[in-house]
């Protein structure tokens, strides 16, 4: 199911293969025992925010996996949260699952509605790992006047689960949503935000960062729809590839009819480490609009080896050096994690993989 | 008499896949608490064997040997050298995006010495060197070399040198590029820097960097060798009278 998933919104030559998602990164099949029972996420919440039972968000708008994988998502959720936040919530709310041996499935559904000029900021960790484990996510975020919303998704799985992550976004005037992405394990990793930019003055931030080794299959697909007047995307990634990994990421800017004084930056910085990771990138920019700005940049490549001998000359080893250009990459990401330990765990994380790649 | 800091013995430095001879039979002996200064025209040779000597990778050494502190570093790569006691002031230093300069130090300040760094006592030393070299402090929590100007890089490399006290500083043209107040303050970091324990081998094509230092030798290259050594007084010959002049007279 899902073969468009993942799907660019203006499809290119077919043979480049990165009009959708491949059919290794599809969903996957519900087990004959259905999803394992996962522990229920109740975090702590601050002043200011409340867990409604239910939420109304029938009608909204598709994530970048797309409305099938929406829907699916959503049906499939054994883990479902509501937030709603109105004033300026002083603390994070912090979402922690993992996967294990009893706990292989955790298909998360999470709806954040933030009131007129309120702000709060959401942490969604996933770690652990297990056979045939599967940590699938569907956030659906509502972002009214002046609201400001920041969603901060850190996974640090192992390199049997697989992982689905998709993100929806509606944003008012003046409205301004954040979206740090960091994904750093899992064989399969295939994530899809689609910002809604309809009212005037709302703005989307996306840093994301990953990191492919192995067999991993990524798969990205990140779209901001500009319709109103001067909005502002600025969707900017990072990734390490190795081994034989192969990643597609897609970013699309869309400056729709009326989006005057749009603007929209998105670029990569794909680092490879070996020539046997496949890199695709297609970046995309739509414009049905004359007064606007749409800017993409890719860096392709190997490590810089100018600066690689800098580094050295100051003492540092091959590895060292190394590990502190993708450091140096992955910083605007990891810098925006709220909790300091977390940002502690997320910098061990690389510098593990990293550590498993350059000791071979 | 102790052994020599630096001791480069008949060496031959190639480049590139035809192997192209940029330095050949060149000898050189430094000793601690001595001043060098390299000096010949644009091609000469100079920049290829401050490169060659801190172990660019890019430059073969395909005869010769480079002691260093009584050790063979002629096949060490660079980060070997640098934790050996040599700094390499880069003459376009790198920019390294997403790490700080105050991050980047402290880093290589562990690298060098091989312990853990006082992050706090670290900091009062950097904020006092950078006083000194009139550094905007906030230059410490911006990336390394990212939007600086030339004169900033070229401080922040005399920077490096200041917090990491290496045993022989090489410094490439530290003063091209440099306005005339900016060059006055990197001498005297220079001048702080150097003690009876260091040594400087310096490129420069201007003697106002030199200032309030003791040059000890002035070596010009030409046609990828050392072709003449004298004292400090040759810099001002040389600057006046040019490298043509130099080689006619040495000709007669």
């Amino acid at each position: 199911m899902n073969s468009t998933m993942n799907r660019l919104p203006v499809s290119t030559w077919n043979p480049l293969g990165v009009n959708y998602a491949p059919a290794s990164a599809a969903l996957p099949g519900v087990p004959a025992g259905g999803w394992a029972k996962a522990a229920a996420l109740s975090p702590a919440l601050p002043a200011g925010v409340i867990a409604p039972t239910e939420a109304d968000f029938a009608h909204f708008a598709e994530s970048g996996m797309g409305t099938e994988a929406d829907s699916w998502l959503a049906e499939n959720a054994n883990l479902v949260n509501h937030l709603a936040v109105s004033g300026t919530a002083d603390a994070p709310v912090v979402f922690e699952t993992k996967l294990d041996a009893d706990h292989p499935h955790a298909l998360t559904y999470l709806t954040v509605d933030a009131a007129a000029g309120s702000s709060l900021t959401v942490v969604q960790v996933v770690r652990g790992d297990a056979e045939n484990g599967v940590s699938a996510n569907l956030t659906r975020i509502r972002a009214a006047e002046n609201a400001h919303v920041i969603l901060v998704q850190v996974q640090l799985l192992g390199n049997q689960a697989r992982r689905w992550n998709a993100v929806a976004i509606e944003e008012a005037t003046s409205a301004r949503v954040e979206q740090v992405r960091i994904e750093l394990g899992g064989a399969v990793t295939a994530c899809g935000t689609r910002a809604v930019l309809d009212h005037n003055k709302c703005e989307y931030d996306l840093d994301a960062v990953y990191f492919g080794s192995g067999s991993d299959v990524l798969d990205f697909n990140d779209v901001s729809v500009h319709t109103g007047k001067d909005t502002l995307c600025e969707m900017h990634t990072a990734g390490v590839l190795t081994g034989h990994a192969s990643k597609i990421l897609r970013g699309t800017v869309d400056f729709q009819r009326g989006a005057k004084r749009g603007v929209g930056h998105e670029s990569e910085d794909v680092l490879l480490f070996s020539p046997n990771a496949r890199n695709r990138t297609a970046p995309l920019i739509l414009c049905g609009e004359e007064e606007v700005e749409g800017q993409h940049a890719a860096s392709v490549g190997r490590l810089d080896e100018n600066k690689l001998y800098y580094l050295r000359s100051r003492g540092l080893s091959e590895a060292q050096a190394r590990r502190l250009m993708v450091d140096a990459r992955f910083a605007p990401a990891i810098d925006k994690i709220p909790l300091a330990d977390l940002q502690d765990e997320v910098r061990e994380n690389v510098a593990g993989r990293l550590n498993d790649e350059l000791d071979g | 008499m102790s052994s020599p800091l630096l001791e480069v013995k008949d060496l031959q430095v190639v480049v590139g896949e035809e192997n192209k001879v940029l330095l050949d039979g060149l000898n050189l002996t430094v000793n601690a608490g001595e001043t060098h200064v390299l000096m010949g025209h644009n091609g000469a040779g100079k920049s290829t064997l401050m490169s060659a000597l801190m172990g660019d990778p890019r430059y073969t050494v395909t005869r010769g040997q480079i002691i260093f502190r009584g050790q063979d570093i002629t096949h060490e790569t660079a980060d070997v050298r640098a934790r050996a006691g040599m700094f390499l002031s880069f003459q376009t230093p790198e920019e390294i995006p997403g790490i700080t300069l105050e991050s980047f130090l402290r880093t290589a300040a562990g690298a060098v010495t091989g312990k853990p760094v006082k992050v706090m006592k670290f900091r009062h030393e950097m904020a006092a060197q950078m006083e000194a070299l009139n550094m905007d402090p906030s230059y410490a929590d911006r990336y390394l070399n990212v939007g600086f100007s030339g004169g900033e890089k070229k401080k922040a490399e005399i920077l490096q040198l200041l917090m990491l006290k290496p045993a022989l500083a090489l410094l490439d043209e530290t003063d091209s590029g440099l306005d005339v107040d900016a060059v006055k303050t990197v001498a005297s970091g220079i001048k702080a820097y150097h003690n009876a324990d260091n040594a400087l081998i310096i490129i420069t094509h201007n003697a106002k960097i030199l200032e309030g230092l003791q040059v000890d030798y002035v070596h010009v290259l030409d046609d990828a060798r050392i072709v003449r050594t004298g004292d400090g007084s040759l810099v001002n010959e040389i600057i006046e009278e040019g490298f043509t002049a130099l080689k006619e007279d040495e000709a007669k």
